[in-house]
């Protein structure tokens, strides 16, 4: 396990013990947007709920989780306060689904490479991780 | 048989044939064998040019509703899009238009539509109009749009549906969401070519 957590951390996986973050990354918005949106897979690994309490970004002014929704080919969007990840369990933050809202940057899109992000559980434990912008 | 009966049953049969209905199968939309015409409707596009029934005429034109602040679904249909029209072969793509049409035309003015739409790709066209404007062409189409507000700011709720126009500008073809870029590219493909 040790080996496999080292092993992932020189992939640039985000890991902790009870929570890996994966396949996150930013989408680029066009030019004059003041806001986007950012997708990962959240994996509970422990045996215990966790809950996203919430997520800020070093680039960004406000960072909020969303999820969009297709009801009837109606799509609707809705800010979610906190997030719950029972245990071995993980949630895919993909397009037309689960995403974060990006909302102001804090610099030009263009001098950023990629996004920093801390999460924090209701433990008040604190995760960070990086997502680059495609 | 005299010479001339034969000849009226040739021209009725290429008659016919000329008059029978394309056969169209979708595998990712309904296509409506039954076209069904618009009321008259005017948008405005991104280029400050009218959008009605006469000058979507003689193209086939791909409408998709959504606004320029959301920051999920519109621009994942859009990339979609693009990709869509990347699959389309030079002969079918010079015949589509493709126009995303804002419900939100409080907060997007004609040159942000622009800088929008020509991000994702510089031939789609961006268009609005005042809200009722809006409506007499969405309500005709099947497309829905509802505004949530929140204490500081909103988002529109908005149908995910793409729809398609003939070179009548009538409504021709329904895909609802989601939508995968090589399926619509070959369905677009077919409707095109059927009718050239």
């Amino acid at each position: 396990m040790k080996m496999l957590i080292i092993l992932l951390s020189l992939l640039s996986i985000d890991v902790n013990a009870d929570l890996l973050i994966n396949n996150s990354w930013v989408r680029k918005p066009p030019p004059m947007m003041s806001m986007t949106a950012a997708y990962l897979t959240l994996n509970n690994n422990s045996d215990k709920l966790i809950t996203i309490k919430n997520i800020t970004s070093a680039e960004f002014k406000s960072v909020e989780m969303h999820q969009s929704k297709n009801n009837k080919g109606v799509f609707t969007m809705n800010k979610l306060n906190s997030l719950e990840l029972k245990p071995h369990s993980k949630i895919e933050f993909k397009p037309n689904s689960y995403h974060l809202m990006l909302i102001s940057p804090k610099k030009s899109f263009n001098q950023l490479k990629q996004i920093h992000f801390q999460i924090q559980t209701n433990d008040n434990e604190l995760i960070n991780f990086t997502a680059p912008i495609k | 048989m005299p010479l001339i009966a034969i000849f009226a049953l040739a021209i009725g049969y290429f008659a016919s044939q000329a008059l029978a209905p394309i056969e169209i199968k979708l595998s990712s939309g309904t296509w409506l064998n039954q076209t069904k015409d618009l009321p008259n409707f005017e948008l405005i596009s991104h280029n400050q040019k009218p959008i009605n029934n006469t000058t979507l005429k003689n193209q086939w034109t791909l409408l998709f509703f959504g606004y320029t602040h959301c920051p999920d679904v519109c621009p994942d249909s859009l990339n979609m899009l693009n990709s869509m029209v990347e699959q389309l072969e030079k002969t079918e793509s010079k015949h589509l238009k493709v126009i995303f049409v804002s419900v939100d035309p409080e907060r997007d003015t004609l040159e942000r539509l622009k800088q929008y739409v020509t991000y994702f790709n510089p031939n789609f066209i961006g268009a609005t109009a005042e809200i009722p404007k809006i409506l007499t062409l969405s309500k005709a189409l099947g497309i829905v749009h509802y505004i949530n507000k929140s204490e500081s700011s909103y988002n529109v709720s908005h149908s995910g549906t793409m729809t398609l126009l003939n070179p009548q500008a009538q409504f021709n073809a329904v895909f609802s969401a989601p939508q995968n870029p090589a399926k619509l590219a070959q369905d677009l493909t077919q409707i095109i070519s059927k009718h050239q």
